[in-house]
């Protein structure tokens, strides 16, 4: 039986990796230092497998063919994007387990398109080469997109409901998996927008509170017009940390940090979800 | 024609090397393989961001057209560009 052992929300934003982390100045170092407390954090928990769930940036999807919500099943490869010292290849998939949560979940009513070649972007290939693949207890990774960078977005509510879909698959899973499930995303940032460079500290600490409070219902009453208004965007894509709040019902967690500096373009949040006893 | 047609152009020449190029070489006849209006290629021709944003073209793709495609590759030139509308 798998198990989902913890969880966290953290940022993806491409410019923090853009230079090398011996020249980070201390700012950048900071942040780099809750990258590294997540992946140690994984370490500890002796997750052998982790689940990060991330946003298209209208990059790997095109307006031809736009997912709700997608799992890759087979090889995965990336970050597409060229980071100093990050490497760009394959990123072992549980391939059992995702094509059980594949199953499991068109079973139960979650249609999932699936992709057998997958080339990730930094919204997943960096958490996993960041913070999972490190840890050597850690197997696979197993890719989830969202629409929640490109509209039509996959309604709030059903971004939790679908972590839902996901804990209920690992829980059937017939091996002793122990899962990390990841929901990457940046808070408040207007990407692209005429406002790029804002944030909204208030609305990124509101966001981090219902993780750490455990309570998605606050997320579930806005609007997505009152989220591009208040956080850009950018913003939308707190679909993903819901989703990993959805995989860990009811559980509360802690914040790691908080970052919000002129420099970078999100609302920089970290937290574990705690994995209830 | 509409702003999905625009969307694939500006799809297209975010991850498409070889629509890059032809664009490059010729930007109004690389256009024509689109369902594009005038005002709308030439839009695109004249990287006016800020006249695709307000056809609701999505923010990502007008920042990727611009950063892939633009001679000067520039945030800070696209924000201008997008602030002021070109003016």
């Amino acid at each position: 039986m798998g198990k989902i052992v913890g969880g966290f929300v953290l940022p993806h934003e491409p410019g923090l990796f853009f230079t090398p982390r011996d020249a980070a100045e201390p700012r950048l170092e900071e942040v780099h230092a809750a990258y590294d407390k997540v992946r140690d954090r994984i370490g500890e928990l002796a997750a052998t497998t982790v689940v990060v769930v991330g946003a298209d940036h209208y990059v790997l999807f095109g307006p031809q063919c736009l997912p709700n919500f997608l799992i890759g099943v087979g090889d995965v490869t990336g970050p597409y994007e060229k980071f100093p010292g990050v490497p760009q290849g394959e990123i072992p998939n549980n391939r059992e387990l995702a094509g059980h949560i594949l199953r499991h979940g068109r079973a139960n009513g979650f249609d999932w398109a699936a992709s057998k070649s997958l080339r990730v972007d930094h919204s997943v290939g960096l958490p996993a080469r960041i913070c999972a693949l490190p840890n050597s207890t850690v197997e696979g990774v197993v890719p989830v997109y969202l629409a929640s960078g490109v509209e039509p977005l996959i309604p709030m509510r059903r971004a939790y409901e679908l972590g839902g879909a996901i804990q209920a698959a690992v829980a059937a899973y017939d091996d002793d998996e122990r899962v990390v499930v990841i929901g990457s995303g940046g808070i408040s940032h207007w990407v692209g927008m005429s406002r790029m460079g804002d944030h909204n500290e208030q609305f990124d600490r509101m966001v981090l509170d219902c993780v750490v409070n455990g309570d998605p219902e606050p997320l579930f009453a806005l609007t997505d017009a009152e989220i591009v208004d208040q956080a850009g965007n950018g913003g939308l894509e707190i679909r993903n940390l819901v989703c990993a709040m959805g995989a860990m019902p009811a559980s509360t967690g802690k914040l790691i940090a908080y970052h919000d500096e002129p420099d970078w373009v999100a609302g920089l949040g970290f937290a574990e979800i705690h994995a209830a006893a | 024609m509409s702003t999905d047609a625009i969307e694939v152009a500006l799809h297209d020449l975010g991850v498409k090397r070889e629509a890059r190029t032809g664009f490059a070489a010729d930007p109004a006849a690389f256009l024509t393989r689109y369902a594009l209006a005038a005002d709308e290629a030439a839009a695109i021709c004249n990287f006016d961001v800020a006249a695709l944003q307000a056809r609701k073209v999505s923010p990502l793709l007008t920042m990727g057209f611009w950063m892939m495609n633009h001679p000067s590759r520039s945030r800070q030139d696209y924000l201008e560009q997008l602030r002021t509308g070109g003016q």
